[in-house]
Order: C-alpha cells, then sequence, then structure tokens
C-alpha cells in the first residue's frame, strides 16, 4: 500500500526538481509596423473572399534564449486584453465606392523556422 | 487566422509539441469591401470609434508538461518585461492625429481647363446683356485625364480682368478710345467677382465638367451715353488644384 504512494511522490519530485534543467527560456519581441501602407491580401499572404486589402500591423518573434536545454512546449495561445473589437471598423477620409465605413479583420501569420 | 478579440484565447499553434525556433507571427489588419489598393490610394484610415476601438493588446502563453497529464502554463516575456504589449503604440483612433495608409498618395490627375466660344457667342449686342439679361459667351470645360478614379476633385478659379478693372465688376473697352462698360460674368449661374476666388468642385474623371459663360449686369442707360463702336474685354483665368494629385494645365 505505501509504494504507490512513495512512487507517485518521487514522480511528483522529478518532476518539479526537472524546472531547473532547463536553464534557456523562450522571450518574444515584438515590433509595430510604422508602414501601414495598404497592399493586397495575398501580397501579405493574407489573402480571404471579400478581403483583398490589408496593411500590416506588426511582428512577434519568438525565440530561444540562453544556453542549455529548453523544455517541451506544447501549443502556442495569443491572450487578448484590453478594448480591441473583431471585426472591426475602419472609417477613410474620402467615400471609396461611395462608403467611408469599412468592417475589418485582425490576422495572424504564422511562420515557424521559414516554414508558414 | 482570424484573431478573435472577443475570446479570452486564440489558438495559434495547436498543442502539437513546439519547436523550430524563431517562431514569427505576423499581424495584419485586412479590409473588406474594398477591391484593389488603388481605391483606397490617397484614403487614410482610423479606427472607427465607437464601435470598434483600436486592436487592444495581447499577450502570449505556452504549455509545458508538469507530471502525467498536467499542463503547466507560461506566458513569454515580450520586449523583456512586458508580458502584455499593445498591437499598436501609434493612437490609430478615429480623432487622433495618425492614420493609416498615410504613405499612400493617390496616382497624379491632370485637370486642363478649356473656353470653346462659338461665332455667335463671340460678339453680341450689349442690350442683349444689359440689366438681369444674360448673354453666353463660351463655354468652360474642365477635362479630368492620368488617373482613373471614381472620385471627385475641386479647383479654385480666379477670373481677372484685363483691363485691370479695381472693382467686383468686369470692363469692357471701346475699340479705339479709352471708354468703359462694366459687366458682370455669370460662372453657371453664379455671380462671378473681378479678382475673387470661386471654387468648381465635383469634378470627375474626363471631360464632362462643363459650365456656362455669360455677361450680364451692363447697365443699358449709361452704356446709351458712351462712344458708339465695339468693346471688348479679355479676362485671365486662374486654375488652382484643391487636391494635391491633382495637376492643373
Amino acid at each position: 500500500m505505501r509504494r504507490p504512494v512513495f512512487l507517485l511522490f518521487m514522480l511528483l519530485l522529478l518532476a518539479l526538481g526537472g524546472n531547473s534543467l532547463f536553464s534557456a527560456k523562450l522571450a518574444a519581441t515584438y515590433s509595430e509596423e510604422i508602414d501601414t501602407t495598404i497592399d493586397t491580401s495575398y501580397s501579405f499572404g493574407v489573402g480571404a473572399p471579400n478581403y483583398s486589402i490589408a496593411f500590416h500591423v506588426g511582428t512577434l518573434t519568438i525565440q530561444k534564449t540562453g544556453n542549455g536545454q529548453l523544455r517541451n512546449y506544447y501549443g502556442l495561445t495569443l491572450d487578448p486584453s484590453g478594448y480591441g473589437n473583431n471585426p472591426l471598423t475602419l472609417s477613410s477620409s474620402r467615400p471609396i465606392n461611395g462608403n467611408s465605413s469599412f468592417n475589418a479583420q485582425l490576422v495572424a501569420k504564422i511562420n515557424r523556422n521559414s516554414s508558414t | 487566422m482570424v484573431i478573435d478579440q472577443d475570446s479570452e484565447d486564440t489558438s495559434l499553434i495547436s498543442t502539437y509539441y513546439v519547436n523550430n525556433y524563431p517562431i514569427t507571427i505576423d499581424f495584419y489588419v485586412r479590409i473588406a469591401g474594398i477591391a484593389a489598393p488603388e481605391l483606397a490610394a490617397g484614403a487614410h484610415f482610423q479606427f472607427a470609434d465607437p464601435p470598434g476601438g483600436d486592436l487592444g493588446m495581447f499577450r502570449v502563453k505556452t504549455f509545458y508538461p508538469v507530471f502525467l497529464f498536467f499542463l503547466g502554463t507560461e506566458y513569454i516575456d515580450i520586449n523583456n518585461d512586458d508580458l502584455s504589449v499593445p498591437y499598436f503604440s501609434t493612437d490609430y483612433t478615429s480623432g487622433s492625429q495618425n492614420f493609416i495608409n498615410i504613405n499612400s498618395e493617390e496616382p497624379t490627375v491632370y485637370a486642363s481647363l478649356t473656353i470653346e466660344q462659338t461665332p455667335e457667342e463671340s460678339s453680341f449686342l450689349l442690350r442683349e446683356a444689359s440689366g438681369t439679361q444674360a448673354k453666353t459667351v463660351g463655354l468652360a470645360r474642365i477635362s479630368l485625364s492620368g488617373y482613373q478614379s471614381t472620385n471627385t476633385y475641386g479647383v479654385q478659379i480666379v477670373f481677372s480682368d484685363g483691363y485691370a478693372s479695381q472693382t467686383p465688376q468686369f470692363l469692357l473697352k471701346h475699340e479705339e478710345i479709352d471708354t468703359y462698360i462694366p459687366f458682370t460674368v455669370l460662372f453657371g449661374s453664379e455671380s462671378i467677382e473681378n479678382g475673387k476666388m470661386t471654387v468648381w468642385d465635383n469634378l470627375v474623371y474626363g471631360s464632362s465638367n462643363t459650365k456656362i459663360l455669360s455677361v450680364t449686369g451692363i447697365d443699358q442707360s449709361y452704356a446709351q451715353t458712351c462712344v458708339s463702336g465695339e468693346y471688348s474685354d479679355t479676362i485671365y483665368v486662374t486654375i488652382t488644384p484643391l487636391d494635391s494629385n491633382v495637376i492643373a494645365q
């Protein structure tokens, strides 16, 4: 009866103690795009029906920092906060096709070591 | 991948083992209802408020095994300390001083003014333009060429009297002696003052922008006291585009 409990305890210790084995960590840099010139959505690689044009918002780069071993990670999740809405509404300084207000979407394009 | 700002999380990479660093995530805003960038050329955008606001902030988290099937959560440091960063530090909300697509310029449009005059319009009897009577003396036409846009444009126009009239009225001069008869120019239905700017807007691509030029306002009782003969005037027209991408020719 005591052996399974002991085994469980040892596994837990190993799991917790294992954290110290990983001296490398993940860190990210984010750079906002200054040039918000509009181009085709397809040229940016985010084309979609009815969403023919787009502009670049910014780039987030996640990479390993430090020496040593990096723990295994599973999944990557974006956690929005603040006051944004999706779909978005953009207003234009002049009418385009008779409209001055346009729906828009925030989208992400992911590249993993040069593969999208 | 559409970012659902209203939900708590958007999975960028599902629960597979994450490797192949670096991982780069580019964010874009794609816009509905505009078929091509050319249509948005020169148009500047802001996030409407309300509704919409701006893009808000975000942080990124990943997961690691703790024990058996249990996963721990790790928020990834962004720019050293910040766990949560704004998509845009620049304020692009409605009413701010900043605009999206500000570097885009609308391709050049050329505005060309011509005055067309038939032989019947080149000379007339003074009484035909006396009082409230108006005599058509020509047709002003502005042709827009170059970039074919569905936008409308405008120009400022100044009509200046060739005999340097110092009053709002223009002057007809006798063919031989310095006798002058004042008159008024009608530009469409608008009365034009000598040397004063008027706006011609809602100009569209092509040559369909026209306004009739007429002469009116001649004081017939005064004209009858003047020396008989032929009177004429030369009017100089200056046009200045109201839009930065328009060049007047």
